[in-house]
């Protein structure tokens, strides 16, 4: 999560929120849609591509890495089921277990792009150009401007804890579950209480309420930094539905 | 213009009134001060003239308020926002955007304003508060005094005929407060009529027309300023008329006493940044040592080096004459933060002595727990939820945390601020006690009065250079 | 004209329930929901993302947050708006599995109707059974989701089966903390009957 300062290399930067929206959204149906292999690989690609594009390549390695020891650990779930259940395990194999991986990835893919390549408070904007209804728009800007508040509070719970002579690590999480979570927990819903009264009574006072008019804003203009990613990403999804088309689903599992 | 007539109020659920029979009149280009102990229906006060209650909070009113010759009673709560704005004492709990420019203009966006009306009165608010150099800033970045602005900037935006200032220096240093007064003294040039709720009196000396002191929700005087004298603000908790600012009058040490913490060769920077401790060197005796510092000065960071919550990048530490590590420096140093709601964790005023006492690896139990209640004026608390407390309540329970640990030295971040007269001594009271216990006490304030009351010595940040067989120079 | 009749009675019905919502109760919303996210990551990063112990507690905190703040904002409609608001910004800032949304959105919807059953013959619990509702059916939605996205390989749900049931083991711990957050915010006064 990006909280207020972005590399400015990254060519993502220059695109709409919204276009990157999108290629995330579609890029998510359609790698769970389809099963092709070829597919799954090309979208793999070329979400690879796009995830390059950030120009953060020790984010990337961790967040491949931690992917990976979760898809190993889950492999070994599914090798330990199909050692019992042996019917279970005609998906264990590399080709079955390629697709599931792939679309993983893929989707981790342009979900970082859309997370790592925007301020806050670009986020805030992009909220006003969705030109969503009030009852959306006002929670979830407090969400989004609340957040970096929170992760601060946080960290001044977590020093007092440590002032106080707390510790709070995973050893003390596991044997002493329920104070733990207390320690951490009770002051950040107190707080949380005491914000959403608060700011709910500057509202109050500023006049807000739910008949607010949506926000006026400029049209939304788009560049051609824009344009291009989005004819770029239908041309990427039209090649991965004539890939699934001509070369079909190649699970063994499903094709006996 | 704000007019109160016989005006008494009642909660829900509540059979006795918080406020009784209160008349007065702020006219246009005035100012008015209300001033009284914690619980003496100063908030009360503001809630029913920018009308939350009762429409916010409901109760029974009776009387009439009126604000520009429209009766509160008549209107919808969006209605009189229109007239009359609230800034209350921690404005950052007020904003909705991050950045300084999206929060001056979210309300009038939100009010859908056209865009090119709201650049323009952007653009005139921002030069009339001196805002224009921060506009594209991040709001958590500015000073108290620039959030502050940025507060009143985005009220301003529309014109308002009233604006009430809840407790607006309670987080500002005494420049800032100076900055603020001369504000007001503009909006009342401009014709906004200003109620101002603080306890801090000796700034408003030239700034308010009227002083109206509350006790127990009824008026008990009514003048101007010079006329509270000794005796009545003693009887009624109220804090001092002038304050002598101590702050270069203290000395840096006192001439006698071991250090009970000593920091040699002290370096920091953060990373990627350029040092903004080099080679300091510090002494801390028995006493109460006040920390003064502009904003960015780096008193939190001293705070945090000294209780080795940051690393620092070279320094020795003693304590009581014995070189220890900087991490193991939490074992003989307290700090109570400026939040106290972030260092509350259990059910109960004795539950949270007891947890304190156990973290800290002290023994005694519920008897230890009992002293302390006794030390720090608890005993009538103890059941009591501790976010249920008063401010100052609240504070003195976070000390009692702190001094649960048994600490050589303790730290405490503006431990007064908000705070009334009553209240302030008691804290000073209970830091007094601390320091005659052997401790070294550091508190990192703003607060003139209580430097006046307590402070022994003196640390002004940011620190100089150490030179040879000289602990710092002054 | 029937069609125009309908449209505007929709608009009309959706404007009503857009009306109905004060600034205050739309911010509670904002700030839970931030508040929920924020501390989940927390508890993930503290505990660990695979440990079984941060699973239970993150979906513990969870559940207890949805149970405080439907007592603080008791209208009709506030868990959808919660699912709604944090899914928009989840998708935002973290580009969150698009793919979860729809499920979430029918639980929160079938949970919304069950609480409006239950208030309506005045039986108690309510919330507590609303969440609960809300929490199985997630739940059930996220398992279709994963054998969605692992159809080729469904042995590999043998990983996801366990972590959804310690997740809603978490949920029902979650609303006995609940509930006891609700008398410990009552007894601090800062949840009022």
């Amino acid at each position: 999560m990006q909280a207020s300062s972005v590399p400015n290399l990254s060519l993502l930067n220059a695109v709409d929120i919204r276009v990157k929206m999108m290629i995330t959204a579609l890029a998510s149906v359609m790698t769970v849609a389809i099963s092709s292999l070829y597919a799954q690989c090309f979208l793999f690609a070329v979400s690879f591509l796009y995830l390059l594009m950030i120009r953060r390549p020790k984010l990337i390695l961790v967040s491949y890495l931690l992917f990976l020891i979760m898809m190993a650990i889950a492999c070994g779930f599914g090798l330990v089921l199909a050692h019992f259940l042996p019917m279970m395990g005609k998906g264990m194999e590399l080709k079955s277990l390629a697709v599931p991986f792939m679309r993983a990835f893929t989707m981790l893919n342009v979900v970082l792009p859309l997370a790592f390549t925007g301020r806050l408070q670009q986020i805030l904007n992009s909220l006003q150009k969705l030109k969503l209804p009030f009852v959306i728009y006002l929670p979830a800007a407090v969400i989004v401007r609340f957040i970096p508040t929170f992760t601060n509070d946080i960290k001044q719970i977590w020093e007092s804890l440590k002032i106080r002579g707390y510790r709070i690590n995973p050893w003390t999480m596991t044997i002493h579950p329920f104070q733990t979570t207390r320690l951490l927990f009770t002051p950040l819903l107190i707080r949380a209480l005491k914000t959403g009264d608060e700011l709910g009574i500057a509202a109050e006072l500023k006049g807000l309420n739910a008949n607010t008019s949506a926000i006026k804003k400029d049209p939304p203009s788009f560049t051609k930094k824009d344009y291009a990613a989005v004819s770029l990403t239908a041309a990427i999804l039209v090649a991965a539905i004539i890939l699934q088309i001509y070369f079909p689903n190649t699970s063994p599992v499903l094709m006996k | 213009m704000i007019e109160l007539k016989n005006v008494t109020y009642t909660y829900p659920h509540s059979d006795r009134p918080a406020l009784s029979n209160l008349s007065f009149m702020v006219r246009p280009g005035e100012a008015i001060l209300v001033t009284g102990v914690s619980g003496c229906g100063k908030s009360t006060l503001i809630r029913l003239i920018n009308g939350l209650c009762p429409h916010y909070y409901g109760g029974n009113v009776e009387g009439t308020i009126c604000i520009d010759g429209k009766d509160n009673m008549k209107e919808k709560l969006c209605d009189i926002s229109h007239r009359v704005g609230t800034l209350f004492q921690n404005p950052e709990s007020q904003f909705f955007a991050l950045g300084v420019e999206e929060e001056i203009s979210f309300i009038s966006e939100c009010k859908g304003v056209h865009p090119k009306e709201i650049q323009t009165k952007l653009s005139q608010t921002a030069e009339r508060f001196n805002l224009k150099p921060f506009l594209k800033s991040i709001i958590h970045e500015l000073s108290q005094g620039q959030k502050q602005k940025v507060g009143l900037a985005s009220l301003m935006m529309e014109p308002l005929k009233a604006l009430i200032l809840d407790e607006p220096t309670g987080n500002l240093d005494p420049e800032a407060t100076l900055e603020l007064a001369e504000e007001i003294k503009k909006l009342k040039a401009q014709g906004v009529a200003i109620l101002i709720v603080d306890h801090r009196l000796y700034w408003l000396k030239d700034v308010v027309d009227k002083v109206i002191v509350l006790e127990k929700g009824k008026v008990v005087r009514e003048g101007i300023i010079p006329d509270l004298d000794s005796e009545f603000r003693e009887k009624y908790g109220l804090r001092k008329l002038e304050v002598t600012d101590k702050r270069l009058l203290l000395p840096v040490k006192t001439s006698s006493g071991k250090p009970i913490m000593k920091i040699s060769k002290l370096s920091f920077s953060y990373p990627r940044q350029p040092e903004i401790i080099t080679d300091a060197s510090l002494e801390f005796q028995q006493g109460i040592c006040g920390i003064f510092g502009d904003n960015g000065a780096g008193k939190t960071t001293l705070a945090r080096l000294i209780t080795g919550l940051n690393k620092a990048k070279s320094g020795t530490f003693q304590v009581k004459g014995k070189t220890i590590r900087q991490k193991d420096c939490l074992k003989h140093v307290a700090v109570v933060l400026q939040n106290s709601d972030h260092q509350l964790y259990m059910r109960t005023v004795f539950e949270e002595l007891r947890a304190s006492l156990e973290a800290a690896g002290c023994k005694g139990g519920n008897d230890a727990a009992e002293e302390l209640l006794g030390i720090f004026d608890l005993q009538e608390l103890r059941d009591r939820h501790p976010h249920s407390l008063s401010g100052g309540q609240k504070q003195r329970l976070v000390i009692a945390c702190a001094f649960a640990k048994k600490p050589d030295v303790i730290i405490l971040d503006e431990p007064t601020s908000g705070l009334d007269g009553a209240n302030l001594k008691r804290i000073a009271g209970a830091l007094k006690k601390l320091s005659s216990e052997g401790k070294a006490v550091l508190v990192i304030t703003h607060d003139l009065e209580l430097v006046d009351l307590i402070c022994d010595t003196a640390l002004h940040l940011p620190l100089p250079v150490q030179t040879a067989n000289q602990p710092f120079i002054n | 004209m029937t069609t125009m009749t309908l449209k505007r009675a929709r608009t009309s019905r959706l404007a009503d329930f857009c009306g109905r919502w004060s600034a205050r109760e739309l911010i509670i919303i904002g700030v839970f929901a931030a508040t929920a996210k924020v501390s989940t990551v927390l508890i993930a990063m503290v505990g660990g993302g695979m440990n079984p112990l941060s699973l239970l507690l993150k979906n513990m905190v969870f559940t207890t947050l949805l149970v405080v703040m439907l007592f603080k904002v008791c209208r009709p409609g506030t868990l959808c708006l919660f699912v709604i608001v944090s899914s928009v910004v989840n998708f935002l800032l973290l580009g969150g599995n698009l793919t979860l949304i729809p499920p979430m959105l029918l639980a929160a919807v079938i949970a919304e109707l069950l609480m409006r059953f239950i208030q309506k013959n005045n039986l108690p619990g309510a919330v507590y059974w609303g969440v609960g509702c809300f929490d199985l059916l997630c739940k059930f939605g996220s398992l279709g989701i994963s054998f969605l996205m692992m159809r080729e390989s469904p042995a590999m749900m043998a990983a996801v089966v366990p972590i959804v049931i310690i997740g809603y083991i978490g949920s029902l711990i979650g609303l006995w903390t609940g509930s006891k957050s609700i008398k410990e915010l009552r007894h601090a006064g800062l949840i009022r009957s």
